[in-house]
């Protein structure tokens, strides 16, 4: 990298605007609004979600399209790290005997 | 205590048990005898069979706490099975019903374990400052973009003191800034899973509707907010 190119591109960072770099507040709004891009009107609780569970591993084993068979309990499982988790799990439980 | 496997064998060869269909397993389970005890054996078998793969990626074999986690997720797990027998609708094979009940139970207790020491008042106590009094950031060199996007920052938090109770607020924090299971920060709060997703649920729609309200879109506050 030439001279040159090493202050252009220092010149250009310097001339942008800073985003959230060192301000705590923003980071935080940034990850919490983020949240929001998702979230729809009707959700599926967790205990609504576990009483899908083994049927939606068994039809997603067999590769069916499970956001459109089951969109309320794939939306569940991309909200919720927690179900998500156990919804890992139980693939892969599933995914051993075959 | 629910009984062991014959033998009292901990490995258990799925292959040598007899194929139980849906109904067989319900009606097996259903009456105390024979058929019961030899149905119950199988399944602390599949069950134990299960948690290896539940277990993989959260704790190792050699771990000393992995033998007794197994024994206990296990008798939960089958108590928990004759105890809500009616409540199986025969939409999945009942083995995969009872594994998945067994996951539940078996990473509830990892998590306890694993976020045991940690308080949700230690957790939240630096976002409560910054909530209160924002870090000033050092001048820009585009002053009218910085000022700009100062305004929104406050206008969103703003919105989330007014839209979100305290404990909506708390929740978010812990889960989605904290990475702290839902389950655990529940049980901090004095309720359940299930009630603490709805409530952060009511909190989100609050937020999206007064977004709106504001006319503001959720890409655009990100785009604003966006960490480089």
């Amino acid at each position: 990298m030439s001279i040159f190119e090493r202050f252009f591109r220092w010149f250009s960072k310097v001339l942008s605007p800073r985003k959230g770099k060192g301000d705590p507040l923003a980071s935080l709004l940034h990850k919490l609004i983020a949240q929001l891009k998702d979230t729809r009107q009707i959700e599926l609780g967790c205990d609504e979600v576990l009483a899908q569970l083994a049927q939606f591993a068994e039809m997603a084993l067999r590769g069916e399209d499970m956001a459109k068979l089951m969109p309320l309990v794939k939306h569940h499982l991309d909200m919720c790290k927690d179900c998500s988790e156990e919804y890992a799990a139980l693939l892969r439980i599933l995914q051993s005997a075959i | 205590m629910i009984m062991t496997a014959p033998g009292g064998r901990r490995g258990y060869n799925t292959h040598n048990m007899p194929e139980r269909t849906n109904k067989i397993w319900l009606a097996d389970l259903r009456n105390p005898g024979p058929a019961q005890e030899a149905a119950l054996a199988d399944l602390r078998g599949i069950i134990q069979t299960g948690l290896k793969y539940t277990l993989q990626t959260w704790l190792s074999p050699n771990d000393p706490r992995y033998p007794s986690l197994v024994e206990e997720v296990t008798q939960d797990t089958l108590l928990r099975v004759l105890d809500r027998l009616d409540s199986f609708e025969g939409r999945s094979k009942f083995t995969t019903w009872v594994h998945s009940i067994a996951v539940r139970l078996a990473l509830t207790e990892l998590r306890r374990s694993k976020w045991r020491d940690v308080s949700l008042e230690s957790l939240l106590e630096k976002d409560s400052d910054n909530f209160r009094e924002r870090e000033v950031t050092e001048p820009q060199p585009n002053p009218e973009a910085q000022v700009e996007r100062n305004l929104l920052i406050e206008q969103v938090k703003q919105m989330m003191l007014e839209e979100l109770t305290e404990k909506q607020r708390n929740a978010m924090l812990a889960v989605v800034i904290h990475g702290m299971p839902i389950e655990e920060v529940a049980r901090r709060m004095d309720t359940n899973r299930n009630a603490l997703y709805k409530l952060m649920h009511d909190g989100r729609l609050k937020l999206k509707q007064r977004l709106a309200r504001e006319g503001l879109s959720v890409e655009e506050v990100l785009g604003v907010f966006e960490v480089m």
